[in-house]
C-alpha cells in the first residue's frame, strides 16, 4: 500500500490522524466505548430534561382553572355571566362547560343505531364510566382559555351534535377508533355517539389509573340526552403566581359579584393549589428516577472513558519515547497526544449522542403516553448537548492527562526499554496469595493470574461493572420493593369482591343477599360518597371519596402514619396520605370542616393512614356517615370474604390465583341483586383492583428497567473494551503460550475465563453496593410520592443477576478471545 | 615516552573535540543493590570520527552512548557535545538540543508504525522547526534519496524490509542534519549483506564530515571504522585509531 503525501500538513497530525484510522478495530473499540458513556447520559439525562420541560410546558399552556364553580343544574343565563366574569381586570380567562357524568358501551359493528338504543339499555355488558363534557364551538376552533384541549387525530372538528371525542389517555385500555359508535346513558337518558376524534388534555386524569373516559361532545350534542345546553361549571384562570389564599378570595368576589347577583346557584366552590399536578409526585418520582440513572451514567462513562484512555495510552508507550528521542518535547508530544484522545472522543460523539438521543426518544414517547401529555418538541436542552460534547471530549483529554504527563515524564531509556510495556505480576500481597493457588488447572491459574497483571485497568474495569452491577440489582431491589408494596396495599384490604348499588340499599337486604350465595362467609357493608374539605382560608378542595366502614371492620386494616382508629362512640375521621398531601395541615388531631351531602360538618381528624394508590380517600363511621346523608340503616356497598381466602398475609399472586373465584362471584352477586332490583353500577374483585394498584407502581419499575439495561449496556461495552485491550497487550505471550503448545481453545478458554472472573468479582461487590443504593432509591420515591414504600432487598435479583453476568462476560469475552486464539505464533513472537 | 608523544601528536586534532566525557559515571540501583554501570570514564570524539564501541553484552556500551544522546542521565561527572554541557541540560532544553545536534539510529529501527517513510523523516523537521514547512518533504526525500529510499518514501514501515527500515531511519537521523550520529548496533538485525550496506551509508556520512559513534557487535564491521574503543565492565579498557 502506497500512502499518498499529505503536503503542507505537519506529520504531527498526519500521525494523530493515521493512529485514528491504522487499527480500525482498536479504534472503533476505543470510540465505542467513550460513545456507550455518552450514550448513556444522553438517554437518561436528556430524557428526562425533556419529559419534565414538555410536561411543565404542557401543563402551562395547558391553563389549567384555577377557580372552578360547579352550579346549579336548573341554573340559567350563564353566558352573560361569563362574559362579565371575562371582562374583569384580575381574569385570564373563563370557560362555560356542562360536565356530565355518563357511562358508554361500545356499539358491535353488526348492530343497528335502533337495536343498539333498544337492546343495550338492558344489557348485562359492563359499562365505562364517562365524564362527558360539552363544550362552545369555539373552544374547539380557537382553543380554550382555560383547561385547554386539543385534537390529535380527527374526522370533524369541531364535533358536530352526534360526534364525540375520546380523550387520548383512554386508548391505553380501550381499543377505540375513529368512526366505532358508543352507546351513552345519562341516568335514564340514551343515545348513540360515533367517535369523531381523539383530543389530548393533560388535565385529564388518564384512563388507566382511575378507568374513567373523559370525552369532549358540543353543546348542541347535549340535546340528543336531553339535556340543557347550559354550562353547570364554570372554570376560571386567574394570574397563576398569585397564591390560593389570593385565589379564594378573587374566587369569593366573583361569587358574590357575579354569579349571587345572577341568581346563580353555585354548589361547590373548588380553588385548587396553583399549579398542582395530580401526576405532580409521580413525575417528581420519576424525575428522581431518571436523575439518579443519569449520574450512574455520569460516573460510569467517567470511569470507562478514563479506563480507555489509560489503556490506549499504555500501547503508546514506546512511541512516545522514539518521539522523545528524536527531539520531540514535552509540549509537543503532550499536545499531540491531547488531539488523539481528542480525536477518538469527537468521532465517539457522532456515534453516542445520535443513539442516546434515538433511545431517549423512545423512552420519552413511552413515557408520555404513560403519563398522559403530548411532546412538541424533542430537542435537547443545549446544556445538556454541550454536557455531552464534554464528556465525549473533555473527560477523555483530562482522562488522558496523568497518563500522558506520566509516559512524557519517564526517560527515554526506561520507554524504550524491552521491560517499559511488560506486566507487573509478583508484587503485593494479592499477586502473592494467587501465586499460592495451585490447586487450580495451569490455564485456569494463568487466566486468574493475567486477571490481576495490570492492577490499575483492573479497578477501573471493575469500577466500571461494578456500578453498572450495583445500579442493577438496586433496580432489582425496587422492583422488588414496589410489588412488595403492592402486597402491602393488598393486605390492608381483605375482600375477594365488592358490588356497588346506584342507590342506597338497607344493609340488612344487602348482607341477606350475599350470604345467599354459599361460597360467602362472610359479608360488610359500606357507603361510600363524595365529599369536599373546607379549608380554614375558606376555600374547598377537589372532591374526594369518604367511606363509611362499619367500627368493626373486617375487610380494612389500616396502616397509620399518624395517629390512630377512633375509640368506639367517637366520631373521629382517619384521612389517607394521598388527601393528606394538600391537606397538610390535618395531622392529627386536627378538626375538620367538611361537606357531606350539601350539610357541612365538622369531625375531629385522629389518624392519618398510607394511601392506596385510588385517589383520595377520607373514612368514618358508616352510620354517622348515613346519618349525615339521612339515610340512616343503608349503604352503598357490600364487600365479601369467600371460602378459602388467606386474608392474614395476602401477596400479588395469591390474590391472582382467586381470580377466577372473585370473578364468578362478583357475576353471582350482580345477577342476585339485580333480581332483588338492587341496581348495580360496578363490581371489583381484589384481583382487579390489586391489578390497578400494581399497573401504576409498575410504570415506576419499568422506567427504572429500562434505564438500568442501558446502563447494563455501558458495562458490556467497557468489560469487552477491557478484554479486547488486554488481548491487544498481552499478544506476545500468547504467542509463547502457543509455541509451548496451548491449543486455540486453551487460549480461548483463559480469556474467557478472565471475562468471567472480572465479572463475578463486579457482581461480588456490587451485592454491597446495591444495598444502600436501593435503600436511597426507595427513601427518593417515598418522599417524592409522598406515601410508605415498603423495602424489600431482592435476594432473587442477586442470583438473576449474577447467571446475566456470567452470560454477559461471556458475551463481553467472546470476540477478544477469538482474536487471541486466532494469534500466530510468528505475528505474535514479532509483535511490538 | 617520546614514541608515545609523537604517536599523539600524529592523530592529534587542531580543532576542538565534539564530544567530551569527563569522570561519568552511572550507577543503577536495583532492589537496594547498586551496580555501576560506568566507572570514571573520560573520552573525547573529535569531529568527522568514526567511532565503534566494542564490548561483550553488559559492559557498558549501550548505557555510554545513552549518556551521550541524553537518552539516559548521568550519576556524576560531565558530558560536553558541540561545547554544549549536556549533563546540566532540563528535560525540554535536551530536546531541542538533541533534535538540532544528535541523529539517533535504533537497532529495532523504531519507526513510527503509522507514519510513511517520508513523515518518518519529516518528523524531526517538525519537531525542532527546522526547514520551511513547505520545504520539509523535498528536503525529506532527498535524505531518502541519500539512502536510496526515495522509490519507498510512501510506504509504511510494514511494508519495509529491515534494512530498508534501517535505511529510513538513518535518513530520520540526518533529518535535521546534525553533526553527531548516534547508532545503537544498527546492523545488529540485519544480515550481512544488508548490514554490509549500511555501513557503507555511514562511512560516506563519515567522508562527508558527519562524526558517528556507533556500537557494535561484529568485528568485521568494526575493522572499517577510524576508532575503537573497547569496552569492559564500565571503563573505555582500550582506543584503537585506525592507522
Amino acid at each position: 500500500m502506497t500512502l499518498k503525501p499529505l503536503k503542507q500538513i505537519s506529520p504531527r497530525l498526519i500521525k494523530v490522524l493515521r493512529d485514528l484510522t491504522a487499527n480500525k478495530s482498536r479504534t472503533l473499540l476505543v470510540i465505542l466505548s467513550i460513545a456507550v458513556g455518552i450514550y448513556a447520559i444522553a438517554a437518561t439525562l436528556g430524557a428526562r430534561q425533556v419529559l419534565m420541560r414538555e410536561f411543565e410546558e404542557g401543563f402551562e399552556e395547558s391553563k389549567k382553572f384555577s377557580i372552578s364553580y360547579t352550579l346549579n343544574e336548573e341554573s340559567t343565563r350563564v353566558e352573560g355571566v361569563l362574559r362579565q366574569i371575562d371582562s374583569r381586570d384580575d381574569v385570564l380567562g373563563v370557560s362555560g362547560r356542562r360536565v356530565v357524568a355518563a357511562t358508554f358501551i361500545q356499539v358491535p359493528a353488526y348492530m343497528s343505531e335502533a337495536e343498539a338504543l333498544s337492546t343495550l339499555s338492558d344489557s348485562d355488558e359492563d359499562r365505562t364510566i364517562l365524564s362527558l363534557q360539552a363544550a362552545p364551538d369555539s373552544e374547539f376552533t380557537s382553543g380554550a382559555d382555560v383547561n385547554h384541549f386539543f385534537s390529535l387525530e380527527h374526522r370533524v372538528w369541531p364535533p358536530g351534535p352526534q360526534d364525540i371525542i375520546i380523550e387520548a389517555s383512554a386508548l391505553q385500555v380501550y381499543d377505540l377508533r375513529i368512526g366505532d359508535r358508543l352507546f351513552v346513558e345519562v341516568g335514564s337518558d340514551k343515545a348513540i355517539f360515533r367517535i369523531a376524534g381523539f383530543a389530548h388534555d393533560i388535565n385529564a386524569i388518564p384512563t388507566m389509573f382511575f378507568s374513567q373516559v373523559e370525552a369532549f361532545v358540543s353543546m348542541s350534542a347535549l340535546a340528543q340526552l336531553n339535556l340543557p345546553e347550559e354550562p353547570n361549571r364554570v372554570m376560571v384562570r386567574v394570574d397563576p403566581e398569585l397564591s390560593r389564599v389570593e385565589v379564594a378570595s378573587i374566587a369569593e368576589n366573583i361569587q358574590s359579584q357575579h354569579l349571587d347577583s345572577a341568581d346563580i346557584i353555585v354548589d361547590r366552590m373548588e380553588v385548587p393549589e396553583p399549579n398542582f399536578h395530580f401526576f405532580g409526585s409521580l413525575f417528581e418520582a420519576v424525575s428522581v428516577l431518571l436523575l439518579f440513572m443519569a449520574f450512574m451514567a455520569l460516573a460510569l462513562s467517567g470511569f470507562l472513558v478514563v479506563t480507555t484512555t489509560n489503556a490506549i495510552l499504555i500501547q503508546q508507550t514506546r512511541q512516545l519515547g522514539i518521539m522523545k528521542a528524536i527531539g520531540g518535547m514535552r509540549r509537543q508530544i503532550s499536545t499531540l497526544y491531547f488531539g488523539l484522545v481528542a480525536g477518538y472522543g469527537i468521532l465517539a460523539l457522532f456515534i453516542g449522542i445520535p443513539t442516546g438521543i434515538l433511545f431517549g426518544h423512545a423512552f420519552i414517547n413511552y413515557a408520555a403516553g404513560v403519563l398522559n401529555f403530548h411532546v412538541t418538541s424533542m430537542a435537547y436542552p443545549a446544556w445538556v448537548i454541550a454536557l455531552l460534547v464534554a464528556v465525549g471530549i473533555l473527560l477523555p483529554v483530562l482522562a488522558a492527562w496523568l497518563p500522558i504527563q506520566k509516559g512524557v515524564r519517564r526517560p527515554i531509556v526506561e520507554v524504550l526499554s524491552s521491560y517499559a510495556n511488560t506486566v507487573g505480576f509478583g508484587k503485593g500481597w494479592v499477586d502473592r496469595l494467587l501465586g499460592k493457588v495451585s490447586f487450580l488447572p495451569r490455564p485456569t491459574a494463568l487466566a486468574l493470574r493475567s486477571t490481576f497483571s495490570r492492577k490499575g485497568r483492573l479497578v477501573l474495569t471493575l469500577t466500571t461493572l461494578l456500578l453498572a452491577s450495583g445500579v442493577v440489582m438496586s433496580v432489582f431491589s425496587a422492583h422488588a420493593s414496589l410489588g412488595h408494596t403492592v402486597d402491602m396495599i393488598g393486605g390492608w384490604w381483605k375482600y375477594d369482591t365488592q358490588v356497588r348499588f346506584a342507590a342506597p340499599v338497607n344493609n340488612e337486604d344487602l348482607k341477606r343477599v350475599a350470604y345467599d350465595n354459599d361460597e360467602v362467609i362472610y359479608a360488610e357493608t359500606w357507603l361510600d360518597t363524595r365529599a369536599t374539605i373546607v379549608r380554614p382560608d375558606g376555600t374547598k378542595n377537589d372532591s374526594f371519596w369518604a367511606l363509611g366502614v362499619p367500627p368493626e371492620t373486617r375487610i380494612l386494616d389500616f396502616d397509620f402514619e399518624y395517629g390512630r382508629a377512633p375509640e368506639p362512640g367517637e366520631q373521629g375521621i382517619i384521612i389517607d396520605t394521598e388527601l393528606f398531601v394538600t391537606e397538610d395541615y390535618l395531622e392529627p388531631p386536627a378538626t375538620v370542616e367538611l361537606i357531606i351531602g350539601g350539610q357541612e360538618v365538622e369531625r375531629p381528624v385522629v389518624g392519618v393512614v398510607t394511601g392506596s394508590l385510588q385517589g383520595a380517600h377520607l373514612y368514618m363511621d358508616r352510620d354517622d356517615l348515613a346519618d349525615l346523608m339521612g339515610i340512616s340503616g343503608a349503604s352503598t356497598r357490600v364487600l365479601v370474604q369467600a371460602q378459602g381466602g388467606q386474608y392474614s398475609q395476602p401477596n400479588f399472586r395469591a390474590v391472582q390465583e382467586r381470580l377466577g373465584l372473585q370473578t364468578r362471584l362478583a357475576e353471582s352477586l350482580d345477577r342476585n341483586f339485580t333480581n332483588q332490583n338492587h341496581r348495580v353500577i360496578s363490581t371489583q374483585t381484589a384481583a382487579e383492583q390489586l391489578q390497578t394498584q400494581r399497573e401504576q407502581l409498575d410504570i415506576l419499575s419499568t422506567f427504572l428497567i429500562i434505564m438500568a439495561s442501558a446502563l447494563a449496556v455501558v458495562g458490556v461495552i467497557g468489560l469487552s473494551g477491557s478484554m479486547t485491550l488486554s488481548v491487544i497487550e498481552s499478544t506476545r505471550e500468547i504467542g509463547i503460550m502457543r509455541s509451548v503448545g496451548a491449543s486455540h481453545l486453551s487460549i480461548f478458554g483463559i480469556y474467557i475465563t478472565q471475562g468471567l472472573v472480572v465479572g463475578t468479582i463486579s457482581w461480588f461487590f456490587g451485592v454491597f453496593l446495591s444495598w444502600p443504593l436501593s435503600y436511597v432509591l426507595m427513601m427518593a420515591l417515598s418522599m417524592t410520592l409522598e406515601m410508605r414504600l415498603a423495602y424489600l432487598f431482592s435476594f432473587e435479583g442477586v442470583v438473576i443477576w449474577l447467571v446475566f453476568v456470567w452470560v454477559i462476560s461471556i458475551l463481553a469475552s467472546l470476540l477478544p478471545a477469538w482474536r487471541a486464539s486466532q494469534v500466530s505464533i510468528r505475528d505474535a513472537i514479532s509483535h511490538e | 615516552m617520546a614514541i608515545i608523544e609523537a604517536m599523539e601528536s600524529l592523530y592529534a586534532h587542531d580543532n576542538e573535540p565534539l564530544i567530551s566525557l569527563h569522570d561519568v559515571n552511572k550507577v543503577y540501583e536495583t532492589g537496594g543493590v547498586h551496580f555501576s554501570a560506568l566507572k570514571d570514564v573520560n573520552l573525547q570524539v573529535f569531529p568527522s570520527e568514526f567511532v565503534g564501541l566494542i564490548g561483550k553484552s553488559g559492559s557498558g556500551k549501550t548505557t555510554l552512548i545513552n549518556m551521550i544522546t541524553g537518552i539516559d542521565h548521568l550519576t556524576s561527572g560531565e558530558i560536553w557535545i558541540d561545547g554544549t554541557p549536556v549533563h546540566t541540560l532540563n528535560e525540554n532544553r535536551m530536546a531541542i538540543w538533541r533534535g538540532h545536534t544528535i541523529g539517533v539510529v535504533f537497532q529495532f529501527f523504531q519507526l513510527l508504525p503509522t507514519l510513511t517513510a517520508i513523515e518518518n523523516v519529516m518528523l524531526p523537521m517538525d519537531f525542532c522547526d527546522v526547514h520551511a514547512r513547505s520545504d520539509r518533504s523535498e528536503v525529506a526525500l532527498y535524505y531518502l534519496e541519500q539512502v536510496e529510499m526515495a522509490d519507498h518514501a510512501h510506504k509504511l514501515p510494514t511494508e519495509l524490509s529491515g534494512g530498508q527500515q534501517q535505511r529510513v531511519a538513518i535518513a530520520r537521523a540526518l533529518a535535521n542534519d546534525p553533526p553527531l550520529i548516534v547508532a545503537d548496533e544498527p546492523t545488529g538485525n540485519l544480515d550481512s549483506k544488508t548490514a554490509d550496506a549500511v555501513f557503507g551509508l555511514f562511512e560516506r556520512l563519515v567522508d562527508s564530515g558527519k562524526t558517528i559513534v556507533m556500537v557494535t557487535h561484529d568485528n568485521d564491521l568494526a575493522q572499517r571504522v577510524t576508532r575503537s574503543l573497547l569496552v569492559a565492565d564500565g571503563q573505555i579498557t582500550d582506543d584503537i585509531k585506525a592507522p
